[in-house]
């Protein structure tokens, strides 16, 4: 991968891959950091993603890429703290863009907020694949295969994710789950 | 799709902008050569270095150990030669590996590698435990035929006149089996294992009902014997009958520190289960007049020795039976449940 496809990439996909940082980390700083460590890990390691003739699928596959080298990067940093990182409640984060959204109710992005710090405070590795899945929009294959585990763990790391966050929903008073 | 995933991925949908002077400096740094070629040829010197401090080491290793005579300096040369025709080669292989795939796996890369050896507090700190593997050996028990299944830790039996499977003795300290990836992996290795055993558990496109996974959820947990952090297993699942295996502790490095015993409250569990398996069996074959109240049997509960093992022996009244007495069915089940394994013997009923 060249320079000027590495730039291709953050143009494409550098918000999508800041997004995913911000959803692991749950707040501005942190996610921005996260966000410049991948990609500068990505000059380091860019002659292992080739992009041959420059197709949405090629880049498609860098992001992914990335997203899998911000998620290894998030679980080292973690891994070298003691304690889990004094993370920012996601709630209270001022930035979201959900409140640029006039049309939606209070209820809604009251809703939505509430499901967003369930998936926040999942532990990390059920987290990581949460994101990947839904955010990410990665297949549970791609997923195995960027993390190096059988697919039978990211299903069931999703799948107790899922029980996690629709316990805690519920708790909260929240149907549907 | 159901509606927590679109939920879910709903809620995911709305993630702050990105500071524009972040990515302009990100790019400015990529574009730097200077930046590339430092990052680019970061291994180079250092292995140049590294071959030149193996060099020195070899020379001072032979200096310091050569017989007192007259230094031999063809040697030390020699030496030095190889030492420059290493630093050589090694330069030849800087090239980056050409690759045809067109995205690696990053956990392929090691970042700040870390040997496994030293992983293994940060694996026992973990909810790591073992594997479940093995190829089947039909063997003939007390009770008909079982099949043995072994692998690098523990040995099942599964009984093929009844599906119970039978706890599983350990296999020694000389095993050293391969950490599984966390619980998560676990379990899963335990779904392989019953996969394995009972194909037609799972349903037709291979994968587990909720319900099926939910038989997970339950039993495996966490638990602090003899001041260590242990991983509890007691799997348990239902496929028409009711059986389970028994608990079993395993230690972060994989050994088994204790089998706890069942306690008084699980054995009542676990004979109730036995009994209503019981009692659905005899329903199937048309016998109707177990088809009782079981919410009214009530359950006595005492410790027992049998063939020199432990056992509660769980007793059932029928309360339903002292209510009216005109009822035609029994007044008491009962049966013994093993204090170690969890195994359910000996289920029996008054006429």
């Amino acid at each position: 991968m060249t320079a000027a496809e590495i730039n291709e990439l953050i143009k494409k996909y550098g918000q999508a891959i800041y997004g995913f940082c911000w959803y692991l980390c749950g707040n501005k700083n942190d996610a921005e950091e996260l966000y410049q460590d991948t990609m500068l890990k990505l000059v380091e390691l860019k002659h292992r993603v080739v992009i041959k003739s420059g197709t949405e699928d090629e880049y498609l596959g860098a992001k992914k890429f990335c997203l899998a080298v911000a998620s290894r990067l998030f679980k080292h940093r973690i891994g070298k703290q003691t304690e889990r990182p004094e993370m920012v409640p996601i709630e209270d984060c001022t930035d979201l863009s959900l409140e640029e959204n006039a049309e939606k109710s209070f209820l809604e992005k009251e809703e939505k907020i509430k499901l967003r710090k369930a998936v926040s405070d999942l532990p990390y590795k059920k987290k990581i694949v949460t994101l990947m899945y839904y955010y990410g929009e990665m297949e549970i294959k791609e997923i195995a295969k960027m993390l190096h585990i059988p697919e039978g763990t990211v299903k069931s790391r999703l799948n107790s994710a899922k029980a996690d966050i629709k316990h805690k929903m519920e708790e909260q008073g929240y149907e549907g789950y | 799709m159901k509606d927590i995933d679109k939920k879910i991925k709903e809620s995911l949908k709305d993630a702050p902008e990105l500071d524009s002077g972040v990515n302009e400096r990100i790019i400015e740094k990529i574009n730097d050569d200077d930046y590339n070629k430092e990052k680019g040829s970061l291994v180079k010197p250092i292995l140049i270095v590294a071959a030149f401090a193996v060099a020195i080491a070899v020379i001072f290793f032979i200096k310091n150990n050569a017989p007192k005579t007259e230094p031999d300096n063809s040697l030390v040369s020699t030496v030095t030669e190889e030492a420059k025709s290493d630093t050589i080669d090694t330069e030849k292989n800087m090239e980056p590996p050409e690759t045809e795939t067109s995205v690696t796996p990053y956990s392929d890369v090691p970042i700040d590698y870390v040997p496994v050896e030293e992983r293994k507090e940060e694996i026992a700190d973990d909810d790591d435990i073992y594997s479940f593997a093995g190829e089947p050996v039909t063997e003939v028990g007390e009770d008909g035929e079982y099949k043995i299944y072994e692998d690098s830790m523990f040995e099942y039996s599964v009984s093929l006149k009844n599906g119970t499977l039978c706890l599983i003795t350990t296999k020694g300290d000389d095993i050293k089996p391969e950490a599984a990836e966390d619980e998560a992996h676990m379990i899963d290795m335990v779904k392989s294992y019953i996969d394995k055993v009972y194909p037609d558990f799972g349903t037709e496109d291979g994968e587990w009902t909720v319900e099926q996974e939910q038989i997970f959820d339950s039993v495996i947990y966490r638990k602090e014997i003899l001041g260590e952090q242990t991983v509890v297993v007691n799997f348990m699942f239902d496929k028409e009958h009711v059986f389970r295996a028994g608990n079993i502790f395993i230690n972060g490095d994989g050994t088994v520190v204790e089998k706890a015993e069942i306690t008084e409250e699980e054995a009542i569990e676990l004979a109730r289960e036995k009994i209503y398996a019981y009692i659905e069996g005899y329903k199937k074959i048309g016998k109707t007049f177990y088809a009782h109240d079981l919410t009214k049997l009530e359950p006595e509960v005492k410790r027992n020795t049998i063939k020199g093992e432990s056992y509660w022996s769980v007793k059932f009244n029928n309360k339903a039976v002292e209510e009216n007495p005109d009822l035609v069915e029994p007044y008491f089940y009962g049966c013994d449940v093993n204090v170690v394994t969890g195994e359910v013997i000996h289920v029996s009923s008054s006429k």
